[in-house]
């Protein structure tokens, strides 16, 4: 049997290496159209922060490890150009045709704006790969620079510049910044660190247009503003035009999926960043550009393919991040989308302590349903949280009350635990 | 532009044959018709008889048969000739093409010419038809796109769906569980619960704004020139993060713009309820320039009544509708619609009186006035005074004050009982009047009766029993007795 992955970034390589666990005698194959396979995407700020400084740093698997450890071919500078789906063949670019007995599509997103910019030496992208050289090269030279997208990236980003004396200005779409995953109050620590450090933040302000010369302009409704360098850090999207004449696309362009992860070509797969999930608390499809949903999809579309009937439950989202030494982490629903769940919902805002030899405050918010069961949460504090991180998404998958969450054993060890337990707060965070 | 205009011509005529018969009570004589109709003999018979093969696909009974001097049309009772007409515009390949338009953003003529098993020429000739009827939407197709502001592609397309039960919709635009997180978040954030057919709605419209998140080049000027006025507004401030964030949890790039779009569908279409609505009317500013109109045409409308009042429940109502109206016009170009506005119009100045037809002359007025930015042509303004017509219409209803009468025929024997119930039933049809028994201590404008004499009470004297003359006689003493009283 042979099975053919079309991507090489998390959620080919993830399907691959599952299935030749799941699938131990068949041929198993990874397209990749780059020269290497496993690119970390959005790791400029690892650039910035000097940790990575070699090529090598920004891969997470290489073409080697992936053929001797688990036995599966990999074409890189391989790109796919057709789909025949009626003999399941696919063509390749330098003409050759190959046939599938599956095909898995972990094609990913890649970033893109309404007005097409292409990436120049003004306007950068930060998905696709770049040497540390010339990005310090680059960077170096600009005095301004905007950031566009005040996600998970654009922060990383931003927080990787700060300390290099750039006039430095975010944009954001929405009202808040890292709105996917946190209520307002939540990140108050983070516009603190901002303005502490002169950072300009335009929220509710979509860039409408980007116009390039020797120095690039950027319009928004209500200002323009001059730049040396523009970083795009907004949402990723997929590119499934290569599909749409086989497969059948949903309204925005993701490829449309059963739970099984089956397209609309029964041994076609689709994963990763080129599909909708189901967001869990409201049981809507949704769009997941996290590492973590491509790793889970392709761990499914592995067990299905061997035959394993698993159906892809969906996501509660789960991330976790540190920005300007402060620890973040969501799960499950926010407040602000709250408005989408059909049921009642009630918040509580909790603190507990990092551990029993720091004494660094944690806090909480928690979303509980009706019957007192989690649906999501937001922590955050200065010292690590991604343990009680991971608890509380255990929580919500199980849909756990506070009661159960308090009651379960995990192992304590006075620096990294605290046995104290979660200690309700009767107003909100104020950071004022 | 009238929904039958997506037909081809020789459907266009069958359905004039249609209308024709049934505005003649079923029957009419072959010779009028066909001549109104412009067939030759053959012809005629020939479209007639296809009439017949219409209701075998649609499953249903057209029969149109002729007698020598006559045509006899017969329709199954669940078949109207509304759904006739529709049934064939869904089956029109104009329809097809602009439903394959949505759904793919973009199709070539050779693509075109696949799907629906003709020529590319015809898909030309077709296109070319489709774009002279597009224009009164200011919308056109070229290069395989609909093109023009994308807020009028979505209502082009919203009012030609809405002329189809829900079930005969496309699925993506039916209220399917998929669109329930955003009708919850609506109904959350407004504090209200909207009903089956508002869900609808706004199922169809989300329907066609997910079909449309992928399109390029997409024209917002004038949308952008609104938001500038309406961003601030409250209704604007409440939606606008319900709408951000349910998009934003799709792949699409969403433009600034979503939220002043769906917001220009919300108050034009009768989504929200009255009570809402009218909450909502109390926040908004009186500077927009939708509140401005409102309140020129409403009280000039009140005005035309005065000393006559509504009671503010009526007011409510008339408010409600008169704003549905004029946000449609403000927000929107075209109209599309399953009746002739003129005619409508002229039928509706007839039951208005000449007064009435005055003051709409003067609405016009002011409504030009009041939106001189708006290319106001006289077809947009025919059907605008068509519905503020029926605004009238609707003030004249609550305000005209009803003729009371009673019936006395005590003195008569058993047989009364019966001959009541015959003057109830032969009046009670005529609008603005209360009938009944007499009751005693209470007042009457005029009692009918054969031979009561009371001081001071007005009387209709029946001459015989069951008689048209006495009917036809009381008809016009209604008349007199409601100009009288209004």
């Amino acid at each position: 049997m042979r099975i053919v992955i079309v991507g090489g970034s998390f959620a080919g390589i993830q399907a691959a290496i599952s299935l030749r666990n799941d699938c131990p005698e068949s041929e198993i194959i990874i397209i990749e159209k780059q020269a290497r396979i496993g690119f970390i995407p959005n790791s400029v700020n690892l650039i910035l922060k000097g940790e990575f400084h070699e090529e090598a740093h920004h891969y997470w698997m290489t073409k080697e490890q992936l053929t001797q450890e688990h036995q599966i071919a990999v074409r890189v500078e391989t790109e796919v150009t057709a789909l025949n789906s009626d003999k399941n063949q696919i063509q390749l670019n330098d003409g050759e045709i190959l046939s599938f007995d599956f095909l898995v599509i972990a094609t990913g997103s890649q970033q893109r704006f309404r007005f097409s910019t292409q990436e120049n030496d003004t306007i950068w992208t930060i998905k696709d790969p770049k040497t540390s050289q010339q990005f310090q090269q680059r960077i170096g030279n600009a005095k301004k620079i905007a950031v566009i997208g005040a996600g998970q990236v654009g922060l990383e980003l931003i927080e990787g510049l700060a300390n290099l004396g750039k006039e430095l200005h975010l944009y954001e779409s929405q009202s808040t910044v890292l709105f996917r995953y946190f209520d307002p109050e939540m990140i108050k620590p983070l516009y603190r660190e901002l303005n502490n450090r002169g950072i300009r933040y335009f929220l509710n302000e979509q860039v409408q247009e980007i116009i390039e010369a020797e120095q690039t302009k950027i319009f928004t409704e209500k200002r323009s503003e001059t730049y040396d360098l523009v970083l795009l850090a907004n949402y990723t999207r997929p590119d499934n035009q290569l599909w749409e004449e086989s497969l059948q696309l949903n309204d925005d362009g993701t490829i449309w999926v059963n739970d099984y992860l089956q397209t609309s070509q029964e041994n076609i797969y689709a994963i990763g960043d080129a599909i909708q999930v189901t967001y869990r608390p409201t049981q809507e499809k949704m769009y997941v550009s996290l590492v973590n949903n491509a790793i889970r999809t392709a761990k499914i579309a592995s067990k299905n393919i061997s035959g394993q009937q698993k159906k892809d439950l969906g996501t509660y989202r789960p991330i976790g991040n540190h920005w300007f030494g402060h620890y973040f982490g969501s799960v499950g629903l926010t407040e602000s989308e709250s408005i989408f769940y059909a049921g009642e919902i009630n918040t509580q805002y909790l603190t507990t302590r990092a551990s029993a030899a720091n004494q660094e405050l944690i806090q909480i918010k928690v979303l509980l349903t009706e019957e007192g069961k989690l649906i999501g949460a937001q922590c955050h504090s200065q010292a690590v949280i991604f343990y009680l991180l991971d608890r509380l998404t255990l929580a919500v998958e199980e849909g756990w009350t506070l009661a159960d969450l308090e009651t379960r054993e995990f192992f304590f060890q006075p620096e990294y635990r605290a046995p104290t337990a979660l200690v309700k707060v009767v107003d909100s965070f104020d950071e004022d | 532009m009238k929904i039958e205009e997506f037909l081809e011509k020789k459907e266009q005529t069958q359905i004039e044959i249609l209308r024709m018969l049934v505005l003649e009570g079923g029957s009419a004589s072959i010779n009028e018709l066909r001549s109104s109709v412009k067939l030759s003999k053959s012809a005629f018979d020939q479209y007639i008889e296809d009439l017949e093969l219409i209701g075998r696909m649609m499953k249903t009974k057209i029969s149109v048969r002729k007698n020598e001097f006559q045509v006899v049309l017969e329709l199954d009772e669940h078949t109207s000739l509304e759904k006739i007409m529709l049934f064939l515009v869904q089956q029109s390949v104009k329809y097809q093409i602009l439903t394959y338009l949505l759904e793919h953003q973009q199709a070539s003529s050779v693509r075109l010419a696949t799907a629906f098993t003709i020529s590319e020429s015809s898909v030309f000739r077709k296109t070319k038809e489709l774009n002279q009827l597009l224009k009164e939407f200011s919308l056109q197709i070229k290069n395989g796109q609909i093109q023009g502001e994308e807020l009028q592609i979505r209502y082009f397309y919203y009012s030609l769906f809405q002329f189809f039960p829900e079930s005969q919709r496309p699925q993506y635009l039916q209220d399917t569980p998929d669109k329930r997180p955003l009708i919850v978040g609506l109904a959350h954030v407004l504090n209200t619960t909207f009903s089956p057919q508002s869900s609808s709605k706004i199922a169809t419209w989300i329907g066609i704004t997910r079909k449309r998140l992928l399109s390029d080049k997409m024209k917002f000027s004038g949308t952008k020139e609104k938001k500038e006025i309406y961003q601030e507004d409250q209704l604007y401030q409440t939606i606008h993060p319900v709408i951000s964030l349910y998009l934003s949890r799709t792949a699409a790039d969403v433009t600034a713009y979503e939220s002043m779009m769906f917001y220009s569908f919300l108050v034009t279409f009768s989504v929200l309820e009255e009570e809402t609505f009218y909450q909502y009317e109390l926040t908004r500013s009186k500077k927009l320039p939708t509140a401005v109109l409102d309140t020129y045409i409403r009280e000039t409308m009140l005005w035309h009544y005065r000393p006559r009042r509504l009671k503010i429940k009526e007011e409510k109502t008339i408010g409600y509708h008169l704003a549905q109206i004029n946000n449609e016009l403000y927000f929107f170009s075209g109209y599309l619609t399953i009746y002739d506005p003129p005619h409508l119009l002229i039928q509706q100045q007839r039951m208005l009186g000449d007064s009435l037809t005055q003051l709409l002359e003067r609405l016009k007025k002011t409504t030009v006035e009041q939106l001189p930015m708006k290319k106001l042509t006289n077809q947009v303004l025919d059907n605008l005074m068509s519905q503020y017509a029926n605004i009238l219409m609707m003030i004249d209803f609550y305000i005209e004050k009803s003729v009371v009468i009673g019936i006395d025929l005590q003195s008569l024997p058993i047989y009364r009982v019966a001959f009541q119930q015959f003057l109830i039933r032969e009046l009670k049809g005529i609008s603005g009047i209360v009938i009944e028994e007499v009751q005693p201590e209470k007042s009457y404008d005029f009692v009918i009766t054969f031979n009561q004499e009371k001081n001071g009470q007005e009387y209709y004297y029946l001459s015989e029993f069951a008689s048209s003359y006495d009917i036809l006689r009381l008809k016009q003493k209604i008349e007199q007795e409601k100009k009288a009283k209004n």
